[in-house]
């Protein structure tokens, strides 16, 4: 629930002296192409709306785990799932946890070790519910596994994959059916003289995943996928987003054809989401997270950016949301609420509200290069910074009818209300 | 001595009576629960070096007689330059050495053997022109890297990675000296003209953390200097361009196509013969990924050096790598640290103190090692080292027979303490050490035979004068 409190306001000539520092110093701090809205008038330093203060998740509870740093979380009825990551005084991440999530508390019930990883980044559980995909770092020792899941909580490994374009290290897997076929999508790392590339397997048999399109991609990698009605977007670091038709207009998955390309302010284009709203039939919006540079476990950078795709062959960035001091990394929309989540990092969980124009907005709720502030819009609605035990730091969320987790490397899984407008 | 416009290409020499470094494996020692290299056959070629070199009358012919320093061959270096006929030096070294560290990780305690830094070294002049060469033969023993609390580095981390087999081939040319100026061009692979001596020509046979801070090695380079002499006194500005891909493996090739991306200047005043000042900087392309596009390094590095041949050494260093997107600084590294050396009746005493920054990243499987090459923008952690060394070095001996194989026994000890300069941090040094401090101990025998330099990595021809005639940072005190 988003509880409202006053905030403080400051004297006029003190908030614009302010605002007008800030957009000065922030003006100069990228070169990379971008495409964004122009400001609409550069004289007048206006008085910005003063926001409200965003309300707070309510707390519900937290599966602890310390023995191993935690990373990505799904959730499928009353079972979660997170994955593992990295080394945690000589505990690998090789484990994925197995979560009954059917009260407030999560209760750990099992866990699944994958042989020879030192990180299961992504998991993920098909659409009927009867695979899960694992990915799996690091080089040489790269790939995915998966599991049949007819019991949800007791996973079957059907196979683990080993060698080939995948062994370099599987950063992300995201599944996906397109025209009924199930597919995963793997952005694999580079490595010295290898450079990064996205796998696509057909998982029809899913023992024997078959690769259908495997493509050389990203600046100096790619790092995620989004997949929905037939458009692939790939999320190429200093590339900017891709626009794939991969069947929506006639293309396919083993032969994508590119249709634009996004660049956002400050390129590090890490994921991506393309917001559906069922209220306003809205599919205008891409949200990209960008993933500045930062100390795992302290410290982050980067950014959401609101990219306008009504025409897919020339994209723009609209808009954006910062958090001082912290760094989104992934996202999880509330589509009926029109309420996106976004993993802050040490910034805890953000709520965002995504409904309407997000384009569209005051001079003084612009940054200096044009583009509308998500903050400025008092579009920020909740945040989460977890409960009683001091810093955060969130590397997924997950939203669904289930309710609202999000994963903490240093703490494990928390479970809290999910916002309603 | 000047540069008096007559110098030479070959004065690097030393005498071998002066030598320390240099070993042979301690044959003699029994080590049954101990890790000898998995790469034992490769140790054969090593000593088949040493052997050769012994035994090989024109080798001999070219060594500096033991008792004679350099510097005490002006005719024969002159007509080296002046007439044209060529010179060619030889020597080769190798660390026999038995290292424990305790602990190493996760609480573990990890005893090893090695033949460490093996190289065979190679100096020619024809004229004004010079060649110098180093094979470096680690990669052959020293493949699993040798244990050495902080080092990281080319795919390695708390083990010292193998150096590239071809460690130097550079060719120099230098202009004749007018008025005490001189002009030097140089080209090949080897260190580019960056910060200070590399540690396998100072006295730890142990390297410091912040060998990555303070050198910049193994590129493919094109240099140029101007070298001002008078008297004791020089002043040399130095300029190169080459790859800022660093080494992907001893026996991988560099980045042809990315020579010339990055770039290094260095400042060397020498205000009298002992002592040196150096300040220097450099900017340093995606080392980390050899395609590009990983951060790039801002590097800087100043010292101070003192070197009395056969009395004293001391070297105060500081450095700094900033790790950056663009114009971004993102990360920073600094490290500060001083050695030094004396020498009563043969044995020396060395120490040294130093505090390094180093980064934290993901391990692999095998915990000693990292993923090369994968780019990932963020950290997981910084961690500052803080190691104390101290090294006894028993007095150079001849192995009887040997025809100028000699040895210097050595016993080497360190403290190293880790602690996160951030938290909380996902890399907790207490935590995977299993303490907050460790200890190594490293007894072994250096072994050199042959004709060795006194510095590496120096290819100024007028520098590589006065450095004959200045002390050795390979001969200390």
């Amino acid at each position: 629930m988003i509880r409202t409190r006053p905030r403080p306001r400051f004297s006029t000539p003190v908030m614009t002296a302010l605002l007008a520092a800030a957009l000065s110093a922030c003006g100069s701090s990228d070169g990379s192409p971008t495409q964004v809205t122009p400001p609409r008038d550069s004289t007048v330093v206006p008085v910005p709306p003063v926001p409200p203060t965003p309300g707070t998740l309510t707390h519900l509870g937290l599966g602890a785990v310390t023995e191993r740093y935690t990373a990505e979380v799904w959730v499928r009825g009353t079972t979660a799932y997170t994955t593992t990551w990295g080394n945690r005084a000589g505990v690998r991440g090789n484990a994925v946890k197995i979560w009954d999530v059917s009260a407030a508390q999560p209760q750990l019930r099992d866990s699944v070790i994958v042989a020879n990883a030192t990180t299961t980044g992504d998991v993920q559980l098909s659409d009927d519910g009867s695979l899960m995909l694992v990915a799996i770092e690091s080089n040489p020792n790269g790939g995915i596994a998966l599991y049949a899941m007819s019991n949800p909580r007791a996973p079957q490994l059907i196979t683990r994959t080993t060698g080939g374009e995948m062994q370099y290290g599987v950063h992300t897997a995201e599944l996906a059916r397109v025209n009924g076929v199930l597919y995963a999508f793997c952005a694999i790392d580079p490595a010295n003289g290898v450079p990064a590339r996205l796998v696509v397997l057909d998982l029809s048999t899913p023992a024997t995943p078959r690769t259908v399109w495997s493509q050389p991609m990203g600046s100096p990698y790619i790092h995620d996928v989004f997949v929905r009605d037939g458009l692939l977007f790939t999320a190429e670091w200093n590339d900017g987003v891709g626009i794939w038709d991969i069947g929506a207009q006639g293309g396919s998955v083993s032969a994508p054809r590119l249709l634009g390309r996004a660049r956002t302010v400050g390129g590090q284009v890490h994921n991506i989401w393309w917001l559906h709203d069922p209220v306003t039939q809205s599919k205008r919006y891409l949200l990209v997270g960008q993933e500045g540079p930062g100390s795992i476990g302290s410290t982050s950078t980067g950014d959401v950016h609101v990219v306008d795709i009504s025409n897919l062959a020339a994209p723009v960035e609209v808009a954006m949301y910062a958090v001082p001091g912290a760094g989104t990394h992934n996202f999880s929309v509330d589509e009926a609420q029109g309420l996106a989540y976004a993993a802050y990092y040490n910034g805890g969980v953000r709520v965002l509200d995504v409904r309407g124009d997000l384009g569209s907005c005051q001079t003084a709720q612009k940054t200096a290069d044009g583009r509308c502030d998500l903050r400025q819009m008092s579009r920020e609605r909740a945040t989460y910074a977890g409960s009683g035990v001091g810093a955060v730091y969130v590397w997924g969320v997950h939203w669904s009818t289930s309710g609202l987790f999000a994963s903490d490397m240093l703490h494990g899984l928390w479970r809290m209300a999910p916002a309603t407008r | 001595m000047g540069d008096d416009g007559r110098g030479t290409v070959l004065t690097e020499a030393y005498s071998n009576s002066a030598v320390r470094y240099g070993a042979v494996a301690n044959r003699g020692t029994r080590l049954s629960s101990v890790q000898w290299p998995t790469a034992a056959l490769a140790v054969m070629p090593s000593l088949l070096v040493l052997a050769l070199l012994v035994w090989s009358p024109r080798v001999a012919q070219a060594q500096h007689p033991p008792t004679a320093p350099a510097d005490s061959h002006p005719a024969a270096l002159r007509g080296a330059h002046t007439t044209g006929h060529p010179r060619w030096q030889v020597g080769a070294m190798g660390t026999g050495l038995l290292t424990t560290a305790n602990p190493a990780l996760l609480g573990r305690r990890y005893t090893e053997g090695y033949l460490t830094q093996p190289n065979v070294m190679a100096n020619a002049s024809v004229g004004p022109v010079r060649f110098t060469g180093t094979l470096n033969l680690e990669g052959f023993t020293l493949q699993r890297g040798e244990l050495n609390a902080g080092i990281y580095g080319e795919g390695y981390i708390d083990r010292r990675h193998p150096h590239t087999l071809v460690h130097e081939a550079m060719i120099a040319v230098a202009t004749p000296s007018r008025a005490g100026f001189r002009a030097t061009v140089a080209g090949g692979k080897g260190f580019t003209p960056y910060g200070t001596d590399d540690p396998m020509m100072r006295p730890f046979v142990k390297y410091p953390v912040n060998h990555h801070h303070a050198q910049i090695l193994e590129r493919v380079l094109v240099m140029g200097a101007l070298h001002f002499a008078r008297g004791d006194r020089s002043i040399t500005l130095e300029q190169g361009w080459f790859n800022g891909d660093e080494p992907v493996g001893p026996f991988t090739g560099p980045q042809w196509s990315r020579v010339g991306d990055s770039r290094s200047t260095r400042l060397t005043v020498a205000p009298f013969r002992a002592l040196e000042a150096q300040a220097s900087s450099a900017f340093v392309r995606s080392p980390g990924l050899t395609q590009g596009g990983a951060f790039d390094h801002r590097q800087q590095s100043a010292s101070l050096r003192y070197d009395v041949p056969d009395r004293r050494y001391a070297l105060v260093e500081i450095a700094r790598t900033d790790e950056s997107l663009g114009t971004q600084r993102v990360f920073r590294f600094t490290s500060a640290l001083v050695e030094s050396s004396v020498m009563v009746r043969g044995w020396t005493l060395s120490g040294r103190a130093e505090r390094t920054d180093r980064p934290e990243s993901e391990r692999l499987l095998n915990l000693f090692r990292l993923p090369s090459g994968h780019v990932d923008f963020q950290l997981v952690g910084i961690t500052r080292w803080s190691i104390g060394t101290l090294q006894l070095a028993a007095p150079l001996t001849r192995v009887p027979r040997g025809r100028g194989i000699h040895l210097t026994p050595f016993v080497e000890v360190a403290r190293a303490t880790a602690t996160a300069r951030q938290t909380p941090a996902v890399f907790v040094p207490a935590d995977f050490y299993g303490a907050p401090s460790q200890w190594s101990v490293s007894i072994g025998a250096r072994v050199h035979a042959g004709t060795m330099r006194r510095r590496m990595g120096r290819y100024v021809i007028p520098s590589a004068m006065l450095a004959a005639r200045s002390p050795s940072a390979h001969v200390h005190p």
